[in-house]
């Protein structure tokens, strides 16, 4: 019984295979060029791209693996974040009222002929300027 | 830092600075092989004897030189925009350091726990020690946890300038106003320097960027010192 259902089985696969071939040697030979071997070169280069990505993506993986250090300062050495997170939105909103854009002092180098200890006095004052208005806007 | 007479790219500290010279080097492929195909083809055009002064047009070869040029297109645009987003991808950074240039000196802000804040000078020559770079060390350095995403924030106070550090693969410009985002990560311990990048007044190459990268104990070691010392 099983033989039998083998046999009828194994003769319908040559059936449909003989008529498969039949129907491939109708085929013109352009079209039987494409699809014997354009068409598979087509299907591993688009493909295999796809595949690859699996194994090349390894590298980004290995390469951008970050630790987080946020844990270590938190357990280890008892650092607590902020309430407010830092944000680019946030620090810019600081940003846009610390700095007046328009409030700006031309500071002129020295010349060749000139001597540069005065502009570097000048440079010096300015900083000392600055840090006497920034401590005065922190307190 | 480079070294003298250096052509080459400066060794990688970032994942996206090593992308970049890996891209690099493929790209150079490319062009040596295309450069090295045409000077080939000069050479024998002009020693060759023959002439075909009939020839008008060749419809194989004019759509080979035009199909091959297009896929060499392909093959390096997709590694291209590849690193290109690569560079932008900022992901759920550990630590926001604020960077504000001045005329001229840089000066940082860590102010995601506590609030430290320091203006970083390059050193004159006067006091720099035996085997400092000239032009290059600063009185302040950036200090950083390695392996750490960090969101570099780059603004100015006065005039354009540009934050540089070459090893990281890193450059944007600081603009008075605005406040732009860069994502730092440095793979491997050590110091990193750079250059202001855009001409910011006299002392436009005196005002360099100094990085340094350590591990979180000598970090939170660092914070501590500074924040005793303001």
């Amino acid at each position: 019984m099983v033989m039998s259902q083998y046999k009828m089985v194994t003769s319908q696969a040559s059936e449909l295979l003989s008529q498969l071939t039949a129907r491939w040697k109708t085929l013109s030979s352009g079209t039987r060029a494409f699809l014997k071997v354009g068409l598979p070169m087509i299907i591993m280069v688009v493909g295999g791209s796809y595949g690859l990505e699996r194994f090349s993506s390894l590298r980004y993986d290995v390469q951008f693996r970050k630790r987080r250090i946020d844990k270590d300062l938190e357990e280890k050495f008892g650092w607590k974040k902020k309430e407010e997170p830092v944000t680019l939105e946030n620090q810019f909103e600081t940003v846009k009222k610390e700095v007046d854009v328009s409030d700006w002092e031309n500071i002129r180098g020295p010349r060749p002929w000139e001597d540069s200890k005065e502009f570097q006095m000048k440079m010096a004052e300015l900083r000392q300027k600055r840090k006497q208005q920034s401590e005065m806007s922190g307190q | 830092m480079a070294t003298p007479a250096q052509l080459g790219l400066m060794d990688a500290a970032s994942p996206v600075m090593e992308e970049m010279i890996y891209f690099h080097d493929h790209v150079m492929l490319v062009l040596i092989l295309i450069t090295c195909l045409i000077f080939y083809s000069m050479l024998v055009l002009i020693s060759s004897k023959y002439i075909y002064r009939f020839l008008t047009d060749g419809h194989v070869i004019e759509t080979v030189w035009t199909v091959i040029p297009a896929i060499i297109l392909v093959v390096v645009a997709l590694p291209s925009l590849k690193l290109l987003y690569l560079t932008d991808e900022l992901d759920s950074p550990q630590l926001t350091i604020k960077g504000v240039g001045h005329q001229w000196y840089w000066s940082y802000e860590y102010t995601d726990y506590y609030d430290i804040e320091f203006d970083s000078y390059m050193l004159p020559l006067g006091d720099l020690n035996k085997g400092d770079a000239r032009l290059l060390e600063v009185d302040n350095r950036v200090v950083l946890p390695v392996d750490t995403s960090v969101r570099m924030l780059v603004t100015a106070a006065d005039v354009i300038h540009a934050w540089t550090v070459p090893s990281l693969g890193l450059k944007m410009d600081a603009v008075p106003g605005r406040l732009n985002q860069l994502a730092l990560q440095c793979s491997r311990v050590g110091t990193f320097y750079g250059q202001c990048s855009e001409i910011c007044g006299a002392n436009h190459s005196f005002m360099p960027i100094v990085i340094e990268a350590v591990p979180v104990e000598t970090f939170e070691a660092w914070c501590d010192a500074m924040l005793d010392s303001e």
